[in-house]
């Protein structure tokens, strides 16, 4: 069995749906950008993290009464 | 025994392909659905659509889609099969406590697709990304096209459901022919639906 990725290339004049195989280019292409997509999620991932942990620290600290940092004060919506 | 009677004051017989908001009739009508057999598929393509000109004044994509593997990744859109830089894609995204906005500067080939326009998460039972995808004045030669998506998601990997409302544009007057959505990575599970509506003004 071909591991090939494939298309689904449907021709709306005739209804005809027909799997066509990737390019050369069209999986080389894929391949980059899922590489690309792979380290953009991660960068992604680490700044969630990054505001959740921050909006957790802010929360704290309102419920305790200490100052909160810049950063802190800058994630609440009023 | 009967007194009186009284002729109703239906006087039309109205079909509704279905019950729209305030039970207009609806405008959007189905030119073909595809669903995702097995086979390893990366993408969907939507060819021959300029016979469309003159009849639809906007094209709709509506589907159901989920990632074959334990993998997630992102879905571009193509027009006409263009790969130059004649795309834009803003980003607004909620997870139910926070709401992020942003352009596609650095995402995938940024310019040069619509790019994120869907999401291909793991195979969950959650998995499924839902969403409609509208191509505005698609078939004007006088216009870029305007490009709109709703819809929801499982954040890749992460057990977070997302909403999103992107918008984009293809930079072209050409009319539309060809609508191309591509994963990036994994490949699209069996039962991926993609149905696509031509509208009228």
């Amino acid at each position: 069995m071909s591991d090939t990725p494939m298309k689904l290339v449907v021709d709306c004049a005739t209804g005809a749906q027909t799997y066509v195989p990737l390019s050369a280019e069209e999986i080389a292409e894929r391949e980059a950008m899922a590489a690309q997509a792979a380290e953009e999620q991660a960068a992604r991932e680490a700044a969630d993290a990054e505001r959740e942990a921050l909006k957790a620290s802010a929360r704290a600290k309102l419920v305790s009464g200490q100052p909160l940092t810049e950063e802190e004060a800058a994630l609440l919506v009023l | 025994m009967i007194k009186s009677a009284s002729q109703s004051s239906l006087t039309t017989d109205i079909k509704y392909r279905n019950m729209g908001a305030a039970n207009v009739p609806s405008n959007e009508y189905l030119i073909e659905t595809v669903i995702v057999s097995g086979t390893a598929t990366s993408g969907i393509a939507f060819e021959n659509l300029a016979q469309y000109a003159g009849i639809y004044r906007h094209l709709k994509i509506v589907l159901t889609a989920r990632s074959g593997t334990g993998s997630g990744s992102a879905a571009d859109m193509r027009i006409n099969g263009n790969s130059g830089d004649n795309y834009t894609t803003h980003f607004l995204i909620g997870n139910g406590s926070s709401v992020t906005s942003s352009a596609a500067t650095t995402i995938g080939t940024a310019t040069r697709a619509i790019v994120d326009i869907f999401n291909i998460s793991p195979n969950t039972s959650e998995g499924w990304h839902a969403a409609e995808i509208d191509i505005l004045d698609a078939f004007s030669t006088t216009k870029n096209k305007t490009v709109r998506k709703l819809g929801g998601r499982l954040a890749n990997d992460q057990g977070i459901t997302l909403v999103e409302l992107i918008s984009g544009c293809y930079r072209s007057l050409d009319i539309v022919s060809s609508i191309s959505l591509y994963s990036r990575g994994t490949t699209l599970s069996a039962g991926s639906r993609f149905s696509l509506y031509g509208v009228t003004a």
